[in-house]
């Protein structure tokens, strides 16, 4: 019998394992959602209004807002650094940055809500009691501006242009500071929605312009079925007819929901390592764009000069492709992976070239849906700076989850523009990039089940594999055609979630589900 | 040429990548417990918890059965193998618990209770740059987690920031509810440490009453009132504890203290007796991995005066382990048979990154002085009479620091009151 440690385990105190969980996509920020990044976009501005070519890069945080959720509704939260950073030297480091902080304000202590409006506000009555004497103001008029007295909470924001050196910071420039941010739509007798959503687009010195607030949520999948282990609610393939269109024959889950975005415009001189507008053909054209949120750190050591400054930030997420961290790295990873930073993917690649999502639908469909030999070096464009997206000759760097635009393609107008992208024959849309409408979903199944992006494997049929889709094909709400290009968030009053089977499953259109 | 050299070389990258991963895929999608193996990793739970509240080394032997029954049925059942490590820490075979603790990491790295044991094997080693990482990593990938603060803590304490490690067990303490009485008590415990050391004794035994009064036989609880009573010269304290402690836990470190708590108060003959009781046992069990030897070692080169076998029963430890007790017996061996520069070398590591527990620091005087540095010595004397000016040994450090003030001409001898 040995006498052992006790104090080895002391304390020993443990945990149930926690599990991830749909749009939340790591077990930490299903428990932090003011840090849980929803999407990652970056596109060649396609506003035909626009001279000089530009990138708008969107970060959407704090997922599936039910848009009726007062009274406090969803500020940005202080406490976390959001920021879109830039590759634009293939070693998936970053080399610039666009860092936004929020503050908030709030100036109606004494209501029970944060907004409130009725139009021409409405003072109390003749018989109102006392002491509150008859006229006195008692609901704001609504809310139509940023100084309106209705607008209770405030949020501004200050725009920082980061430099790095070999993923150092080494100078800062800010862009824009009390910027006001749009707030939730609480409904239409509160609040003119659309016209804070004008007010909150800022036109900053350089050519950038900025946005953040409350908006529609840009994406669209039906995530239930999609998270029932793969059990869509229509056929998972698609015929020529359903993929052509943009009907959807599901409902989109995310349909009336909100999400908080923060879009950037920038001149793709800023973006670019040479400072120019690169051809499509230049190496120096492609860039590597992912999105961060971050918290003040808690550090084994203590500063020994706190006033000085803490322990700096932990990184609680990151994003570069959409459904990485949700279909392809294993629940185990998911926080590692979260924290971590892009050049450190190669630990990951197992995960890229190899993906469980494709051995699942290959398993689901009894290998109907046939899927490539790993490992998948068909998906390297996607985690590495490859063609078709990046110019032959471009460093591939390492394998990493960054969202890879090449800026010398010029924008599709919106009318001629493919849902899929690049599979669909539109260069300017995923994974070249990835632009608010495209179907990120389909795409991001076919491109795992693999015969895509490169020669078509034995077994492989165009037909199934190259037709996998949920049937949501569009969005609920119409986006802009202009910068922030995001559409107006759901009212809160009479915001409607498209349920499975329901009538009326596509926006415009109205189109029904499939029964 | 170069750029198909970079191609090769990164398929290869890839098709390893794959091989790892394919080592473990199976195991991710049949990944946990059928019920029976739950039932016996449960059990094992819950016996190294009856271990931490009775101190009674048997229930490390049930646990190990149980486990090891665990694994025979599921070898590759992920709880079950973290469960195993925390048994391997409780049997101190840190070595093999790093190992193991290491591999599951990279199998599930977003588990906090598996960095957790993980860290708990790297600070047995000494490894405190990579425990440091790994506590760090723990608190970034899920902030304000039990396990990571109870580390960093631990971490804080080893670098002599006893506030900000206290602040780690208040924010802990907030978080462990009432039912885990163990887990409380273990930390009231640590609470304690940190009080005293921190120069608030009449705090530390508030917390260590606490402890008591939740699990009054605790043993952990009843050895640091017995550390805190002998760094106090409260012998009349120390010796009931100690008295205390040996009813509770009738083991031979327990036995050692008791023998030394007995001396403290002057009553030889007494001790004399517990004394070669003491090393009748210990040298039955001389060549096991236990803790007794390091009583052992202390027996030598005290009451024994034989510093040799001394230094031949800490060595023997300080191969598999490098804890804070291990290494000070190691270089308090050292010390006695003159090898003052090795002994240095042994405690500078651990003095360097400010640890500042009361024996440290005393031994830690006497050795620099003898290694023939006096600006050191001095130091950590004078922090020695800080931290503990009742300390019986107070009296003669006092008296060195003085001495070695006079010799290197320092400007006033101590001003340290003790209890001399």
């Amino acid at each position: 019998m040995k006498y052992c440690n006790l104090m080895a385990v002391c304390c020993l105190v443990c945990a149930p394992f926690a599990h991830a969980a749909n749009h939340r996509e790591a077990p930490i920020t299903a428990l932090d959602h003011k840090a849980d990044i929803t999407d990652v976009y970056a596109f060649r501005s396609y506003d035909p209004a626009d001279e000089t070519p530009k990138v708008t890069l969107i970060l959407g945080v704090d997922p599936l807002l039910e848009p009726g959720n007062g009274p406090n509704w969803f500020p940005f939260d202080p406490d976390v650094v959001y920021e879109l950073k830039v590759d634009n030297n293939n070693d998936a480091v970053e080399d610039l940055g666009l860092e936004v902080r929020f503050s908030t304000q709030q100036t109606l202590p004494n209501l029970f809500q944060v907004y409130a409006g009725v139009p021409g506000g409405a003072n109390a009555p003749a018989n109102s009691p006392a002491p509150v004497a008859p006229g006195t103001p008692i609901v704001p008029d609504r809310i139509a501006s940023q100084g309106d007295a209705g607008l209770g909470q405030k949020q501004t924001y200050t725009l920082t242009l980061v430099r790095y050196q070999n993923g150092v910071s080494k100078s800062r420039t800010v862009l824009g500071t009390r910027l006001a941010t749009v707030p939730a739509n609480v409904g239409p007798r509160t609040m003119d929605y659309s016209a804070l959503f004008t007010a909150g687009i800022h036109s900053l010195a350089g050519q950038v312009k900025a946005f953040a607030g409350t908006t529609d949520d840009a994406f669209w999948i039906d995530l239930g079925g999609a998270f029932d282990t793969f059990n869509t609610h229509s056929f998972p393939v698609l015929s020529a007819g359903q993929d052509a269109s943009s009907d959807n024959l599901s409902s989109d889950t995310v349909s009336g929901y909100a999400v908080n975005s923060i879009a950037v415009e920038v001149p793709v001189t800023m973006l670019t390592r040479s400072a120019l507008i690169e051809p499509a053909t230049s190496t120096a054209a492609t860039i590597g764009v992912w999105g961060t949120t971050s918290r003040p750190r808690v550090t084994v050591r203590r500063s020994p000069l706190p006033m000085e400054g803490a322990g700096g930030y932990r990184q609680v997420q990151r994003m570069g492709n959409p459904l990485i961290n949700e279909l392809i790295i294993g629940t185990g990873f998911k926080d590692r992976f979260s924290m971590d930073v892009p050049k450190n993917d190669s630990q990951f690649a197992s995960f890229f070239l190899d993906p469980s999502l494709a051995r699942v639908i290959n398993a689901l469909t009894a290998g109907v849906v046939a899927i490539p030999a790993a490992p998948r070096t068909d998906l390297l464009p996607v985690v590495t700076y490859a063609p078709p997206i990046a110019a032959p000759g471009t460093p591939a760097g390492p394998v990493a989850d960054l969202l890879r635009l090449n800026t010398g393609v010029a924008p599709t107008a919106p009318a001629a523009a493919s849902r899929l992208g690049l599979l669909g024959g539109d260069g300017a849309g995923f994974p070249n990039g990835r632009r608010v409408y495209d179907d990120v979903t389909d795409i991001a199944l076919r491109l795992v089940v693999g015969g895509v992006l490169h020669a078509p494997f034995p077994g492989y049929s165009a037909a199934i594999g190259g037709r996998l889709g949920d049937g949501v094909n569009s969005n609920d709400a119409p986006y802009r055609t202009a910068f922030p290009y995001l559409a107006d968030a759901p009212s809160g009053r009479n915001r409607r979630h498209i349920d499975p089977g329901e009538d009326g499953c596509t926006a415009g259109t109205g189109g029904p589900c499939a029964p | 040429m170069k750029q198909a050299l970079a191609g090769l070389l990164y398929v290869g990258f890839l098709l390893l990548a794959l091989r790892v991963h394919a080592a473990t895929t199976g195991a991710a999608v049949a990944a946990l417990s059928d019920s029976d193996v739950s039932k016996q990793i449960a059990l094992t739970n819950g016996l190294l918890q009856r271990y931490r509240e009775t101190g009674r080394a048997e229930f490390v032997d049930q646990a190990q059965a149980a486990i090891v029954a665990a694994l025979a049925r599921a070898p590759q059942d992920y709880l079950a193998q973290r469960t195993e490590v925390a048994v391997l820490l409780a049997q101190r075979a840190d070595q093999a618990a790093l190992e193991l603790s290491t591999t599951l990491n990279r199998r599930f790295p977003d588990d906090v209770d598996t960095y957790g044991l993980l860290i708990d094997a790297e600070l047995a080693l000494g490894h405190y740059v990579q425990a440091e990482f790994y506590t760090q990593r723990l608190l970034d990938l899920r902030p304000d987690n039990l396990p990571g603060l109870v580390r960093a803590a631990t971490l804080r304490e080893l670098y002599g920031d006893w506030q900000g490690a206290i602040d780690f067990i208040n924010a802990t303490l907030n978080r462990v509810t009432l039912e885990q009485v163990e887990q409380r008590a273990g930390l009231y415990v640590q609470l304690a440490r940190l009080h005293f050391g921190a120069g608030r004794p009449e705090i530390a035994r508030a917390a260590l009453e606490t402890a008591l009064t939740a699990l009054p036989n605790y043993p952990l609880a009843l050895e640091e009132k017995l550390r805190i009573a002998r760094l106090s010269g409260d012998t009349d304290e120390a010796l009931k504890t100690a008295q205390h402690l040996y009813r509770v836990v009738p083991s031979a470190p327990h036995l050692w203290r008791l023998a030394r708590a007995t001396a403290q108060t002057g009553e030889r003959a007494a001790a004399q007796q517990l004394f070669e009781e003491f090393v009748r046992v210990a040298t039955a069990r001389r060549d096991r991995d236990d803790p007794t030897n390091l009583a052992l070692s202390a027996y030598y080169l005290a009451e024994g005066r034989d510093p040799k076998q001394a230094l031949t029963v800490s060595s023997a430890a300080r191969t598999r382990r490098a804890d804070p007790p291990t290494v000070l017996a190691y270089g308090l061996a050292l010390h006695g048979v003159g090898r003052d520069g090795e002994a240095m070398a042994e405690l500078q590591h651990l003095l360097a990154l400010g640890y500042r527990d009361a024996d440290w620091l005393f031994a830690g005087g006497e050795i620099f002085a003898a290694g023939g540095k006096p600006r050191r010595a001095r130091e950590l004397f004078s922090a020695a009479l800080s931290s503990a000016p009742h300390d019986p040994r107070a009296a003669a450090a006092a008296r060195r620091l003085d001495a070695l003030a006079a010799d290197h001409g320092a400007a006033a001898p101590s001003d340290h009151k003790t209890n001399s």
